[in-house]
């Protein structure tokens, strides 16, 4: 009962960063963490913060991006190589099965735009199991194009890391309304 | 805005605060959050990856490579590989599996439409396979061939391709490999990784086009019901129509 006359006849406060209306009593924003109460510093270190963590996400936005490019990619070199293969050799088994991974891919980098996580995540693992397939099937293909599959693998490690961190720190931005 | 019911406390300064309060006013910390070290998500998702690229492996070598022996005895021996991998790792979250295994869940009569759903597809697929030419045909088809040489081939056969499967993929896919999943991302994000992961390692391409469907029907109703029944079920369903075709056509 103190505690609900407290609350009724204590004041209000606007909160400089979200607009809620907080108890003048509390030092940080109910709502948004924001130093009400504190010093001119307090309140631009936490405006630096919020700058810092948009900059990570924007940062995590190119990686991931990068990391899409690179599933278009794949899905147009397996598309064109199942041509060739089917049109030119005659294959026609291993030409549905470049277009069908073709076709995997592309679903991946559609997929990529809802849920980048998720789809770089898989293409990654896809990416991997074709190479140890090639290399279990004909180990000399390891090395052909090695220099592009290192760098396909690292921008893959790093999209996974970056999508898992841009979701991360976006809660996070949402929670201080900082979006 | 603020109405104090119940007690509350924050976690960090134990000051009061309120039921609609995000952050706590005295000490500026988030109030639902859970202190959780933010660990590396390769980290967390290494037991995953772990369980996917050695059966990943078994399956290539036998598939690809005259390693493991011919015939029967071959296939014989990368099943009991198989699935002594996926029981280290049921082992390990035996007690969070084990809650996925209660029979309360069930539902009689979903458990009817899903195996009458499972046999249906399995007929589509065998008919979409028996349009397609004979190299793409035996992709779908479990060679009957194998089990000749077993007493009882019909029987040795079910219990190879439809029963094991039906419990130890279901294990790994809608079981742990969905729950390291769902540490690091969304349930929606974790049905369609286990359902893609599902698919590839099957290791038939042109299979895809069906196994990943199955794969996402399978991890939805086992996150929609929190149960593997249904997955359990759906799968041995389909894989014993199969296998009854196979054997029924070559009979």
């Amino acid at each position: 009962m103190e505690q609900q006359d407290n609350l009724i006849t204590s004041e209000f406060i606007t909160c400089e960063n979200c607009n809620a209306q907080v108890v003048s009593t509390v030092k940080f924003c109910n709502s948004c963490s924001f130093p009400v109460a504190g010093s001119e510093d307090d309140k631009r270190s936490f405006r630096l913060s919020i700058g810092s963590k948009k900059r990570q996400v924007k940062d995590a936005e190119e990686k991931i991006k990068t990391c899409k490019t690179i599933i278009y990619i794949l899905a147009g070199l397996l598309f064109i190589s199942g041509l060739v293969v089917g049109f030119a050799q005659d294959d026609y088994a291993s030409m549905i099965v470049n277009l069908c991974i073709s076709l995997l891919y592309l679903i991946l980098a559609a997929w990529s735009e809802k849920n980048p996580f998720g789809a770089i995540l898989t293409a990654f693992i896809i990416y991997v199991t074709l190479i140890l397939i090639n290399f279990i099937v004909e180990p000399a293909t390891l090395f052909s194009g090695l220099l592009f599959k290192i760098l396909f693998i690292g921008a893959f490690v790093k999209g996974v890391r970056s999508a898992k961190e841009a979701k991360d720190i976006l809660v996070e931005l949402e929670k201080t309304k900082s979006l | 805005m603020s109405e104090i019911s119940k007690e509350l406390s924050c976690q960090y300064c134990n000051e009061k605060i309120a039921a609609s309060d995000v952050f706590c006013g005295q000490c500026g910390q988030p109030i639902d959050e859970k202190s959780e070290v933010k660990e590396d998500v390769f980290n967390a998702l290494q037991p995953a990856l772990l369980y996917y690229f050695i059966t990943f492996l078994l399956l290539a070598t036998y598939k690809l490579t005259s390693f493991f022996p011919e015939g029967f005895d071959g296939f014989i021996l990368v099943s009991v590989i198989d699935v002594l991998i996926v029981l280290v790792f049921w082992h390990h979250n035996f007690d969070e599996l084990r809650e996925l295994w209660s029979l309360k869940k069930i539902k009689i009569g979903l458990i009817t439409v899903t195996i009458l759903f499972a046999v249906l597809a399995a007929l589509v697929v065998s008919l979409i396979a028996a349009f397609l030419n004979r190299s793409i045909y035996e992709e779908v088809y479990y060679e009957t061939t194998l089990y000749e040489e077993s007493p009882f081939p019909f029987l040795v056969a079910t219990l190879l391709v439809a029963v094991q499967p039906a419990i130890f993929e279901e294990v790994a896919f809608r079981g742990f490999l969905f729950n390291y999943l769902k540490k690091v991302t969304t349930p929606t994000s974790a049905i369609y990784v286990t359902a893609f992961l599902f698919g590839v390692i099957h290791l038939q391409f042109i299979s895809l086009l069906w196994l990943i469907p199955m794969g996402l029907i399978f991890a939805y109703s086992r996150n929609r019901y929190n149960t593997l029944w249904y997955g359990v079920f759906g799968h041995f369903a389909y894989n014993f129509t199969i296998t009854a075709i196979n054997f029924w056509n070559v009979g």
